[in-house]
């Protein structure tokens, strides 16, 4: 479909003309009394962190003058109370059910949910190498028990600030909150969304992650049979207090998971060279981890263990649902035949990214495309196995292989031996 | 205290804004509700903000609150199962039919789609400008509008606007 098929411009003109109707009137007071408390909100805000400073500085002025020329013993070396780090708490989809299930006080009934469409820098996946280019976790479970239906909603953070977030949600007139307090365990916020009846009591833990309970009215057994929220509607579930407690006393679920190695850096790209006259060369080859990052130039990266190939893009938002991942392609699924090769394509202004996995043994060239202008790929194999390889090649943009329907069959990607004999084309 | 210049700057984009949020989220009163969040917002930021563009921050507070709101929220917006009644043409009640329809197709992208389709077709933005104000990529931008026009060439919801054309 392109811009310029008619039913694509049948969408965009019904957009484009998009009615909202009467447009409800402008409670003019109410906007200007909420925009002058959150000035004054502000202004305290910042006048607190000038003071906070001011403070700081005070006190290791009073430290050195204590003691000049000595440090406490019991002062690590660079601590400062005036900021706080962030820590990267790194978990699988796997881990975070392991973790929760631990903490919960019903192990056994707890339902994990990933299938609610997710879209967005957080991701439920057990693909550590897709965690690692994510800046947010974001985790659901629920169950149902004596008719009312309760969620544990674990999010980790290293990049944004869910509880900034969440206080902004509470400014909303549709959102009720109680005022924030502080516990044992750090601060919690109690919110009650009008309408939908919905309370959760959220909890942010020293690490960064902040653990949250709703009581929902919901059927946990209704999107069990749906798979979309065409919820039943139950009684009202547990009371603030109920959820305060609940939050609180969870413990924080502590991940086993390795933290992966830092994601690789965007790279320019290189176009693959040129095959020329003579002998067959033999490709590149890439020997990784399973799920280890291989750069393909740009902000591209792709991924290999023994049952799948993924290309990935570290710029790009994942969107990730077990069963449907649409960056992914199973080795093992059966969709390809043994001992055939795979292709595909992605272009943009500066090169046509070509991709792919050969299902075999013995492949040491894999060549993409015919002629003088044939390149030879890189091929990237999971330390130690003789199995299937992936390859990918970078070409000049616009390169004849970005037509699908016009490219010559049998000469887009062939895949040569040791000896130059031909083991799988397409 | 009131200023004027806020005054004329609210009421003059309080549609635009209001169409904008209930696009992204299918329901007018959490629409309004967004709006005058933003709105406030504004106010609060008048003195810097009425040198510079306060319909671009209203808009991105609109679309950041929202964003915030679907995470926590996920999973519990309940979505119509019955496609509208098809309009007839002559219906003096279709621009109503047709608001319903494209906000209940709307209503099955994913937050992402929504978000990309409303500033690229709805409030008009490029491209660039779209990757700007959602922090992505230009290319990003092109598959996932790409995709999302896909996705609602084939929607249930909007049958009836290609009825009797060649599909």
């Amino acid at each position: 479909m392109t811009d310029t098929d008619p039913d694509t411009r049948r969408i965009t003109e019904l957009l484009a003309s998009f009615d909202a109707g009467p447009t409800p009137d402008l409670d003019f007071s109410y906007v200007t009394r909420r925009g002058t408390r959150m000035r004054t909100a502000r202004q305290l805000e910042a006048a607190a962190a000038v003071l906070t400073v001011v403070a700081v500085v005070a006190g290791a002025l009073m430290f050195l003058a204590d003691s000049p020329g000595a440090r406490r013993p019991d002062t690590p070396v660079g601590s400062s109370s005036a900021s706080a780090s962030v820590v990267r708490v790194m978990g699988t989809a796997r881990d975070w059910r392991a973790a929760v299930e631990q903490a919960s006080p019903l192990p056994g009934q707890i339902r994990h949910y990933d299938d609610a469409p997710q879209d967005g820098p957080f991701v439920s996946t057990d693909d550590a190498a897709i965690l690692a280019g994510l800046d947010y976790v974001h985790e659901w479970f629920r169950y149902t028990s004596a008719g009312r239906t309760t969620a544990f909603i674990v999010t980790a953070r290293w990049a944004q600030n869910i509880w900034d977030g969440l206080r902004a949600g509470c400014k909303m007139s549709s959102t009720n909150c109680y005022p924030e307090r502080m516990t044992s365990v750090g601060p919690v916020i109690v919110e009650n969304t009008t309408g939908r009846n919905i309370t959760a009591a959220s909890n942010l833990r020293p690490s960064g992650i902040v653990l949250t309970v709703t009581s929902m009215p919901y059927d946990v057994t209704a999107i069990d049979s749906t798979t979309e929220a065409n919820d039943a509607v139950l009684p009202s579930g547990l009371n603030a207090d109920q959820l305060i407690d609940l939050v609180t006393s969870l413990p924080e679920p502590v991940l086993g998971h390795p933290a992966p190695s830092p994601s690789a850096s965007p790279s320019d790209v290189t176009l693959s060279p040129v095959l020329g006259s003579g002998a067959i060369p033999a490709s590149p080859v890439v020997s990784v981890s399973p799920g280890e990052r291989v750069p393909l130039g740009g902000t591209q990266y792709m991924t290999l263990n023994p049952s799948q190939e993924c290309v990935l893009d570290s710029a790009t938002p994942v969107k990730v649902t077990p069963g449907t991942n649409l960056w992914c392609k199973s080795l093992t699924d059966g969709n390809l035949a043994p001992g055939s090769v795979d292709l595909q394509t992605q272009g943009d202004a500066s090169r046509l990214l070509v991709t792919g996995y050969y299902l075999g043994d013995g492949a040491t060239t894999v060549m993409v495309g015919s002629g003088p202008s044939a390149r030879v790929a890189t091929i990237v194999r999971v330390n130690g196995s003789r199995g299937p390889v992936a390859y990918f090649a970078n070409l000049p943009a616009g390169d004849s292989l970005s037509q699908p329907m016009t490219r010559p069959t049998g000469r887009n990607v062939i895949v040569h031996d040791a000896h130059g004999r031909v083991l799988a084309s397409l | 205290m009131s200023d004027p210049a806020f005054e004329v700057f609210a009421r003059a984009h309080n549609a635009a804004l209001f169409r904008t949020a209930l696009l992204m989220t299918g329901d007018a009163g959490l629409a309004e509700d967004l709006v005058q969040t933003a709105l406030a917002g504004v106010f609060a930021r008048w003195s810097r903000l009425s040198t510079q563009d306060p319909y671009a921050y209203a808009r991105r507070v609109i679309i950041n609150l929202h964003r915030d709101r679907w995470r926590r929220f996920r999973g519990r917006e309940v979505l119509v199962n019955q496609a509208p009644e098809r309009p007839a043409r002559s219906d003096p009640a279709e621009d109503s039919a047709t608001r319903h329809a494209l906000v209940h197709a709307l209503a099955e992208l994913s937050l992402r789609e929504r978000q990309i389709l409303v500033l690229r077709f709805v409030v008009d933005l490029s491209e660039a400008d779209t990757a700007t104000e959602l922090g992505v990529s230009v290319g990003t931008v092109k598959s996932t509008a790409s995709r999302a026009l896909q996705k609602l060439r084939t929607s249930r919801h909007l049958d009836w606007a290609f009825a009797g054309e060649t599909r």
